[in-house]
């Protein structure tokens, strides 16, 4: 891990977090730079929410140094608490307070750093409506869809004004259509937002690759990768980064098919939620959906989403055989980088060498298209 | 009741049919000797009975005693809770273990170990009868104290079991939205406490309405002073049967009630 990979001199947040808990041992260094978003990737027991709550101040570790700006929020003798850190936190529940209304729970933060009944009210109206809630400000938790309620736990977490924004696992509860949905306005909020850094935690390559402009991978403690997050997704190092991610992505517009990239080619896919014709969209597709062909070989099937390229490289990847594809002379040039999973025998069978011309068949059905 | 035939119900694998058997055989232990109770009552004098001046002095002094025991029991209960569901200090099991102790216990035995803490040969009560010319044992707060030490552990186990259901995952966010540990407590942790504490207020209240042994062995039995209405119907057992079935009735009918007002979320659980 060079040092060039971390954030520079001008990173806001700084952790050094160590920790001992049977035999789980945590060794994580990790920085965010000013208006950056930092995420943490890594399998189930990874400790990757431990990082969290140590950031949070919900947990001590027994030797930490976090600072944030130009203050100390661990180190060796002083552990500052929760409520003085300045942060904010949405995790995978809502937790909204079930005893009171959405805007009371949004007016909760203002209202314990010390401004009026009055003040509080017109911050909770403010960010309410920041994250298209402002409706629901009278409506108990128990009224609310889990979209909802995470909707308004967003806004409740902003409305502190944190310095420091964690996010943990955000949309993991959330049924298949909200999820975008909330995907897209957190994307809004990371950017427009007063805080100076934010943390994400997701086992979802997705949730980083819209949403983060670094990412840390974590194994059983330790960080295995790090580095921006499209170099890390697209040429993943590590077994696991290997499975979660090597996603294929195509950036485009969205269309009624699906994702039109910017070269005009069109790839069907089915809509994540609800996209607006013309907004940004991406496709998202594993490598095992995508078929290989031989170029010039008639086949009777004609899928949308046929394109011809050439061979690049082939990597074993486990059991199987990954093959980068490259544009050809008379393809699109938007399928430069799309990755496929073959097994070793088709590989033998077609033949295929850096510089065959294949054709690439996607099929639509696994095709995701996300707003971005 | 139409409509209740033709919603679903779960299919009947549930339990063999011989458990009834036993299963009635209990209900009955506990509905019988009540029915017999009402049997034997002489309700054409029941008004007359349930209002005789003794019998009045009894239930003035119960509802008064049970209520201050119910307030005692709010501010010495609530605290111990928190601390015994939130505190991570060593030994924090045993200390549970020993809030239980007045809820297994015989009642008599704590009216005995009361008397020894606070009688005049017990050392806090030769203590404070040196220093205040205070004596606890046989006065209305002797009372109130017994009923305490039986009740208490019903309102630390309700809230304890509460707190630990409820998690400590809102009282974190609380604290991460900048909330100090005073602020979550009072915004946070007891309003989400109020539903069971309401029904460890009543459960609370009715165990202090009912208690006899301790009372009666730390606090005797002077009319108007330390005589419940559970003391009352003992007294009269022997000499005013008739009088002390009609209490013991009024008593049921508060026990009743005390059951309608608490068992939603004492006995069926929580949400």
């Amino acid at each position: 891990m060079s040092r060039a990979d971390v954030a520079g001199g001008n990173s806001v947040l700084d952790a050094d977090i160590r920790l001992e808990r049977d035999a789980f041992e945590l060794d994580v260094r990790l920085s965010a730079a000013e208006g950056e978003v930092l995420a943490i990737l890594g399998p189930n027991g990874s400790g990757k929410s431990t990082v969290l709550g140590c950031l949070a101040g919900l947990l001590r570790a027994r030797r930490a140094r976090i600072t944030l700006g130009d203050r100390v929020l661990a180190d060796e003798r002083d552990h500052v608490p929760p409520h003085d850190r300045g942060i904010g936190l949405l995790a995978q529940q809502p937790l909204l307070f079930p005893h009171l209304s959405a805007a009371h729970n949004v007016a909760f933060g203002p209202r314990s750093k010390g401004a009026g009944r009055a003040e509080a009210g017109r911050i909770a109206r403010h960010w309410l409506s920041e994250v298209d809630a402002a409706e629901l400000a009278d409506r108990r938790p128990a009224q609310l869809s889990g979209g909802q309620a995470q909707r308004v736990a967003l806004a409740r977490a902003l409305a502190g004004e944190p310095e420091l924004l964690l996010l943990d696992e955000p949309f993991a509860a959330l049924d298949v259509d909200a999820a975008p949905a909330l995907r897209t306005l957190v994307g809004t909020v990371l950017r427009t937002g007063a805080h100076r850094a934010a943390v994400l935690v997701t086992h979802d390559p997705l949730d980083a690759l819209v949403l983060a402009d670094r990412v840390l991978v974590l194994q059983r403690g330790q960080v295995v990768e790090r580095g921006p997050t499209r170099d890390v997704l697209a040429k993943p190092r590590t077994g696991f980064t290997a499975r979660i991610a090597g996603l294929n992505l195509i950036r485009g517009t969205a269309c009624e098919a699906g994702v039109r990239a910017p070269d005009g080619t069109v790839i069907a896919g089915i809509a994540a939620g609800e996209l607006a014709e013309g907004t940004p969209a991406v496709a998202v597709f594993a490598p095992s959906a995508v078929a290989v062909q031989l170029d010039g070989v008639e086949h009777r099937a004609s899928p949308r989403n046929t394109f011809a390229a050439e061979v690049a490289t082939l990597e074993p990847y486990g059991p199987v055989i990954r093959l980068r594809a490259t544009a050809s002379r008379n393809g699109p040039g938007c399928v430069d980088g799309v990755s496929a999973e073959l097994t070793p025998s088709a590989v033998a069978e077609l033949a295929l060498h850096p510089g065959t011309p294949v054709r690439l068949v996607i099929k639509a059905a696994q095709v995701a298209v996300h707003p971005c | 009741m139409n409509r209740k035939r033709t919603e679903v119900t779960t299919s009947r694998t549930g339990f063999p049919t011989v458990l009834w058997v036993p299963a009635v055989l209990g209900l009955a232990l506990v509905v019988l000797p009540i029915v017999g109770l009402v049997v034997r009552t002489d309700f054409r004098d029941f008004p007359a009975l349930i209002t005789s001046s003794s019998a009045l002095n009894a239930l003035r002094l119960s509802l008064q005693t049970a209520a201050a025991a119910t307030v005692l029991c709010l501010l010495l209960a609530c605290p111990l809770a928190v601390v015994l569901a939130r505190s991570r200090i060593p030994g924090i099991r045993l200390l549970r273990s020993i809030v239980l102790l007045p809820l297994v216990l015989p009642p008599v035995v704590g009216g005995l170990a009361l008397l020894y803490l606070l009688g005049r040969n017990g050392f806090l009560g030769y203590l404070l009868d040196v220093t205040g010319g205070v004596r606890v044992p046989f006065s209305s707060a002797a009372v109130v104290l017994a009923q305490t030490f039986v009740s208490f552990p019903f309102l630390v186990v309700s809230l304890e079991g509460a707190l630990r259901t409820a998690g400590e995952r809102y009282e974190q966010v609380a604290a991460t939205l900048g909330a100090r540990p005073w602020t979550v407590f009072r915004r946070v942790t007891v309003p989400l406490l109020l539903p069971a504490l309401g029904s460890g207020l009543v459960l609370c209240f009715a165990r202090a309405l009912g208690e006899f042994g301790a009372t009666i062995t730390f606090a005797g039995s002077l009319e108007g002073v330390t005589r419940t209405l559970p003391l009352e119907v003992y007294t009269l057992a022997d000499s005013d049967v008739d009088s002390a079935v009609a209490l013991s009735l009024l008593l049921i009918v508060v026990a009743v009630l005390v059951i309608g007002i608490a068992r939603p979320r004492a006995w069926e659980g929580y949400r």
